[in-house]
């Protein structure tokens, strides 16, 4: 079924929507939580909880692209979820991921509105001058938190040409965000 | 912080890059055979290489950062459109903080400068975007002339005397329907009521996209709004001026999201001619008509800082300094503005007009202090009283008191407009628990701004070590002069539901809340804002999408019954301590609009007309059904075929004609006279 479909389900309140849901997107909505908590069954949770989201949001919203609609929810709910009970986890992808990005990383809090929207656009302007391989490789990574031999697995490439690929596109970063007068 | 910052610079990332690296999306990779063959030739060449002696480092010491690893496409250059001089502006993280640094202080002085820097702009503005009106050609089907009637009411609206747009709307002696690019005109004459004319206005539309497109090529502008949600046939009209005057409010993503006002005169309906075509840059969120003036309401956003503006039918400008608000409740979640403009009804001349920074639509988080933004409410409620209008946008913080806690919340801006022009003081919002479901959860009665949210909460709770999600109801009543609340209910609901329908009725609210096909139905008696007290329906199936008031104290539920394929339709009335069910219809397989316009509502007559589909599209499962309510019972009264879009259904009685309009249908059905339920 497709997401129009789906999406219609919802606006008709039809629990077959969540059904739906679930038997496509869970396996993809599981592989964001758990990038994230490292953990089956709080994934399950969260994939559990982003349904109900889903369901009680839609309508009034009707997501274009579904998947990226549930994507965010999971990826936040996961991050949540990941911050409240920080203490008891051990290093899952996502503290992984964020300590490679820590060279980039300062203390001070990004509190100016002025701050925030030059950050989106030197981030999305970064973005936009990668080759689009690259550009999917930094995403996966960090904003997916898969692990760097899934990202070499699905993109056809080893494991050591994705790490190098993410060392330079790090450097590049800093670069390019020291460039444009942004401090982390 | 170091992780805060990196989740907010990741959740700006945009959509389209998102989506681009998709796992989901991305089928596993073989590596590519050119990859192979230039590693083969490359290999070869390294052996030729070692062999020559020659060493192999030399072609790497320049090598960039940017090549590949793999041979794969460039980046693509994204062609961004840029609305005239609408600029961005260049900030500079280095610039030493002012001595009183703060974020309200901080978008002022990026909107004063950027005002400074625009206003000279101003005398240069592009004959693209001025008044289009003698451009155009009427294209109108013409029978003969015929005289115009006085305004009738057809649209349900929520406040008496605020006129809210529909898709049709009527006079004494005729009926407009706006049927997609077209305006159908009806002459009423019982059962021999007939289309007259109709009157294409698709090509004005086409028009302004073309000329639109032309000046941002002629230009080159890059940059900025982002049409990634504007809807195409978010279409509807006012009929103002006493009947003379249709206000066509179309809107178009066509390059950039732009809403176009076509103005028709109606005065001789069968002959309809132009009065005036305005355009404006945004996207289209609602409209009022109150006191012979237009209340336009747009959000516009961008990638960057920008200034919003206002198309006068001299082109583009600016709006002054003083009619940018910033809300100082700190919280800048969007890079976005609301744009309300007071338009002469008549004439479409600007009377007024304010923007409020951060209140467009759902976006981006920007600010420190929003957690996540909502997935909810995409486009900003608003609520519009006879003196005050309501914006309101809603997003997701965290609280930690003893334990983290992550809610939504919702924002209320007041906005007189009793006078000439817009009155807006900073302290007038308040931040209220929960999200709102529909301009129907809000309500203004003598001074007190009432308000129901769906409570939205979830957090650790680190003695019992679990992750706890708190969903439930709230009704405040706020003063609307202090924007403070003077009394509450909280929690009210089982926990788990949330709030489906809302309606205000005098001193009362009618409140359905449910989880999934069960609900109870709550009437709060809110005499005395202060003490807030409530009756209920105990559980029962289904749940109500919208709720109505009949009068003498019955309140009418249509929504859903056991499943979501059962529509059902109820009347509720208080019985001493508990709101009882007086009679209730159902029929299965049904599949209805929740659009509540698209119900027909007669008070006086106990009348209710749905458009249902029974789980198919064959024309004969494609109904129109009308109920009536005698004080006693609900029946159906009549049960016909009409085509077309549930949600696009309209019907109108006039004297015993029941007539019927769809976007693919029209249809007049003698219904008989009916008796008001109330008077005796």
């Amino acid at each position: 079924m497709d997401d129009k479909d789906i999406v219609m389900l919802y606006w008709q309140r039809d629990e077959r929507a969540i059904y739906e849901t679930d038997k496509k997107y869970k396996k993809y909505l599981h592989y964001i939580a758990n990038n994230v908590l490292s953990s089956d069954l709080e994934s399950e949770e969260c994939v559990n909880d982003t349904y109900s989201r889903a369901w009680g949001s839609i309508p009034p919203n009707k997501p274009d692209k579904l998947s990226l609609y549930l994507g965010k929810i999971v990826r936040n709910l996961a991050i949540d979820r990941y911050n409240a009970s920080k203490a008891q986890k051990r290093k899952g992808n996502y503290d992984l991921a964020y300590e490679e990005l820590s060279e980039l990383i300062g203390d001070d809090s990004l509190s100016s509105p002025a701050d925030q929207i030059a950050l989106r656009d030197a981030i999305n302007s970064f973005l936009g001058s990668l080759p689009e391989i690259k550009r999917i490789i930094f995403l996966q990574r960090y904003w997916y938190n898969c692990s760097t031999r899934d990202i070499a697995v699905k993109n056809g490439l080893s494991e050591i040409n994705v790490k190098v690929s993410l060392m330079r596109l790090r450097k590049k970063l800093k670069k390019h965000l020291e460039k444009e007068g942004i401090v982390l | 912080m170091k992780n805060d910052n990196l989740d907010k610079m990741l959740n700006l990332v945009d959509d389209k890059y998102l989506d681009e690296a998709n796992p989901e999306n991305i089928q596993v990779r073989q590596r590519s055979n050119k990859s192979l063959k230039w590693s083969t030739i490359a290999l070869c060449a390294c052996l030729v290489l070692l062999v020559l002696n020659v060493g192999i480092l030399i072609p790497f010491l320049n090598r960039s950062d940017d090549d590949p690893l793999i041979p794969g496409p460039d980046g693509e250059n994204n062609v961004i459109i840029e609305v005239p001089g609408n600029e961005s502006l260049e900030w500079d993280a280095s610039e030493p903080e002012t001595s009183v640094p703060s974020d309200y202080d901080e978008i002022k002085s990026v909107i004063d400068a950027l005002w400074e820097l625009n206003e000279v702009k101003e005398e240069a503005n592009d004959e693209a975007n001025k008044d289009l009106s003698d451009s155009f050609e009427d294209e109108q089907e013409s029978i003969g002339k015929q005289e115009q009637g006085t305004i009738e009411p057809t649209t349900d609206n929520q406040v008496d005397g605020v006129e809210e747009a529909d898709i049709i709307k009527r006079t004494s002696t005729h009926i407009f329907y706006l049927r997609g690019k077209f305006l159908s005109v009806y002459k009423i004459d019982g059962a021999s009521t007939k289309q007259v004319s109709s009157y294409a206005f698709g090509g004005i539309i086409q028009r302004i996209n073309e000329r639109i497109k032309s000046s941002y090529e002629e230009e080159k502008k890059e940059g900025v709004i982002d049409d990634s949600y504007a809807s195409s046939y978010n279409w509807e009209m006012l009929l103002v001026d006493g009947g003379k005057t249709i206000n066509i409010i179309t809107q178009s993503d066509a390059v950039c999201p732009h809403v176009t006002i076509i103005s028709l005169n109606v005065e001789n309906p069968e002959n309809i001619s132009l009065k005036r075509v305005v355009t404006t840059l945004g996207k289209y969120v609602t409209s009022r008509v109150v006191n012979n003036e237009l209340l336009l309401f747009t959000t516009c956003s961008s990638s960057g800082f920008f200034l919003p503006q206002y198309n006068d039918g001299n082109g583009y400008k600016y709006l002054p300094k003083d009619k940018i608000f910033v809300p100082d409740s700190g919280v800048y979640s969007t890079n976005s503005y609301m744009v309300i403009q007071r338009l002469d009804e008549n004439t479409l001349d600007i009377n007024d007009a304010a923007a409020f920074y951060s209140y467009g639509e759902r976006g981006w988080r920007v600010n420190e202090k929003i957690d996540t933004m909502s997935s909810l409410n995409e486009e900003p409620i608003i609520y519009v009283s006879k003196e005050n209008i309501y914006i309101t946008r809603t997003y997701r913080v965290t609280t930690n008191w003893g334990r983290s806690v992550s809610k939504d919340v919702t924002e209320i801006t007041r906005i007189n407009y009793t006078g000439s022009s817009f009155s807006y003081v900073s302290e007038g919002y308040i931040v209220l628990d929960g999200y709102l479901k529909d301009q129907y959860s809000l309500d203004e009665r003598q001074g007190i701004l009432r308000v129901v949210t769906t409570i939205d909460e979830s957090g650790y709770d680190e003695i019992n070590e679990k992750y706890v999600t708190t969903i439930n109801a709230s009704i405040y009543c706020v003063s609307i002069n202090e924007m403070k609340t003077v009394g509450r209910s909280t929690y009210f609901a089982p926990n788990g539901e949330r709030v489906r329908s809302v309606r205000f009725d005098g001193d009362y609210a009618y409140v359905c809340t449910a989880v999934v096909f069960t609900d109870p139905v709550f009437k709060f008696n809110l005499k005395n804002p202060y003490s807030i007290s409530y009756v209920r329906t105990a559980d029962i199936s289904g749940y109500s999408t919208s709720l109505i008031q009949l009068g003498n104290g019955y309140v009418l539920g249509i929504g859903y019954g056991e499943t979501s394929r059962t529509l059902k339709v109820e009347v509720y009335k208080q019985d001493g301590d508990e709101l009882i069910s007086i009679d209730s219809y159902e029929v299965e397989n049904a599949y209805f609009s929740e659009e509540y316009k698209s119900y027909f509502i007669d008070r006086e007559k106990g009348l209710i007309g749905i458009r249902v589909n029974f789980n198919s599209y064959a024309t004969d499962k494609q109904r129109y059904i009308l109920l009536r309510f005698n004080g006693k019972s609900l029946n159906e009264h009549l049960n016909t075929t009409l085509t077309g879009d549930t949600s696009l259904a309209r019907a109108v009685l006039i004297d015993g004609y029941l007539l019927l309009f769809s976007d693919t249908q029209f249809k007049v059905v003698s219904v008989g006279f009916f008796d008001d339920i109330f008077t005796n």
